[in-house]
């Protein structure tokens, strides 16, 4: 692994105005650096602004309070069918997703016939989308989001898409990234994943990071934790 | 992203745009022609069989403030509230919001460019030939577009958060249409009512349209000057908006 800081957040707190109502701080003070080539797991329950602070990393969203360094600003999220129109075809729809997401007009269009073979829906491409059944839909969703490639790659969950055999097949295409020598930060709620694919793990509680660092003790501090709230739960 | 990638996106999806709207409907693209043809029609049953003008010309002149009128309305109209659309492409990309509402507009234009061959034909067609003073034709076209991309990027910047503007804007719509000299000529209007009214730059580039395609005269410069100089104002406040706002309509709840 290579020892460059990529980005670095302090004191991260992030609120929601609303109307007539009190804000809503879905962060509170979240404070964790990135590795050049590391897979970061953020862990912790609904509603502890794992997703929020994915986006705030990806620079969506703009944190009220705090400071974050970024040492490059190719950072984006896994996103899964962007910008789709239902009336246009399978290459109208990767190239506008694509070019919404910063690729070059021409440099999707070279990676058309790969998309098409790697979709395998040859017959049905050069027709509108919302012909397609939805499981089409999400793999050329998928087919697109594997050709954006940031330095810095954000993932929310959804590792797989599709039906049972593309399933597997995004899936392993997905884990090979995250094991390759891509920086990743990746939001899940499935323990296993994050045992099986992070180096360092932050925990995060109410819009606070309770803590970080290696994953089996986070994940080991983090079960320990559910349970508790859990029994408390079934106590009273 | 660089400014040549964002140009690419807006042509890329004002293409799409209007490939999606021509597939949406049965008889496609020729609503881009039929649509404005029922409304012109509809002016034309009313000023000229029953409220029987007397403007000289009355129909080319009803013509031509029509169809401008109606590029400027339905691009305000379509563009204002577009970005409410876009908050959750905004919660996922790190993207200039102002290309929304510009794209709104490249559509509506390129509409309004098949309309406006069919007048000029139509002009031609009725004995309006056109000499060389037909070229500034161009010139106000382009102050126009600029105009116009004013208004819009200035109301689709703050409407997301202040929606209720939306129902002012309507109105004030309406109100612009009657004072625009659309169906009548500002010629009529007493004074002082009449020099504040020629202040509205709408007026201004319907009237010296009709001056070029009418009359085959050339345009009054200082008109053009002060709109292109509105426009300008209105362009750089409204992107000077959306730059303050980007990271703000991400947070915005999704309507």
């Amino acid at each position: 692994m290579n020892n460059m800081e990529l980005m670095k957040l302090e004191n991260i707190g992030l609120s929601f105005k609303r109307k007539g109502k009190e804000p809503i701080h879905a962060i509170k003070d979240v404070s964790f650096n990135l590795m050049e080539g590391e897979t970061l797991g953020i862990i912790g329950r609904n509603g502890a602004g794992k997703s929020t602070l994915l986006r705030v990393l990806a620079g969506t969203y703009l944190a009220d309070t705090g400071s974050i360094v970024r040492n490059t600003e190719s950072c984006a999220l896994l996103t899964l069918q962007l910008g789709f129109v239902p009336y246009l075809n399978g290459v109208d729809n990767a190239i506008l997703s694509g070019m919404l997401q910063g690729l070059d007009k021409t440099h999707i269009e070279s990676k058309i016939n790969k998309i098409i073979e790697y979709t395998e829906i040859e017959e049905m491409f050069y027709e509108p989308i919302n012909t397609w059944s939805t499981g089409m839909v999400q793999r050329l969703g998928f087919a697109i989001a594997l050709e954006i490639k940031p330095k810095i790659l954000l993932i929310d969950e959804s590792l797989s898409v599709g039906d049972m055999a593309f399933k597997k097949k995004s899936e392993a295409a997905i884990k090979q990234r995250i094991k390759s020598n891509q920086t990743v930060v990746l939001v899940s709620h499935s323990i296993p994943t994050i045992r099986e694919l992070c180096d360092r793990v932050v925990w995060i509680e109410n819009g606070e990071t309770q803590a970080q660092g290696d994953t089996n003790e986070m994940i080991k501090l983090y079960n320990q934790h559910m349970q508790k709230s859990m029994s408390n739960k079934l106590w009273v | 992203m660089t400014f040549k990638q964002y140009l690419a996106i807006i042509v890329f999806k004002t293409k799409a745009e209007l490939q999606a709207e021509r597939q949406r409907t049965y008889l496609g693209f020729i609503w881009w022609i039929l649509e404005p043809l029922m409304f012109l029609a509809i002016f034309y049953v009313v000023f000229v069989h029953i409220r029987q003008s007397n403007t000289e010309n009355f129909v080319q002149f009803l013509l031509i403030g029509l169809i401008l009128w109606q590029w400027f309305k339905s691009s305000i109209s379509q563009s204002s509230s577009v970005i409410l659309y876009q908050i959750n492409l905004l919660r996922q990309v790190r993207i200039a919001a102002w290309i929304f509402p510009i794209i709104k507009v490249a559509a509506n234009t390129v509409k309004f460019l098949i309309v406006f061959t069919l007048l000029l034909l139509f002009l031609w067609s009725t004995g309006f030939h056109l000499n060389l003073n037909f070229l500034y034709i161009i010139e106000i076209l382009i102050i126009l577009f600029l105009f116009i991309n004013g208004c819009v990027l200035c109301l689709a910047a703050i409407i997301p958060f202040v929606p209720d503007i939306r129902v002012i804007v309507d109105n004030i719509l309406l109100g612009l249409f009657f004072v625009s000299g659309v169906f009548f000529s500002i010629d009529v209007i007493p004074e002082p009512i009449k020099s504040y009214l020629s202040l509205n730059p709408m007026y201004k580039m319907i009237d010296n349209s009709r001056e070029v395609l009418i009359n085959n005269a050339a345009p009054n410069q200082f008109d053009l000057l002060y709109v292109f100089i509105f426009a300008c104002i209105l362009i750089t406040i409204g992107l000077t908006l959306f730059k303050r706002f980007q990271n703000h309509y991400a947070k915005l709840s999704e309507t």
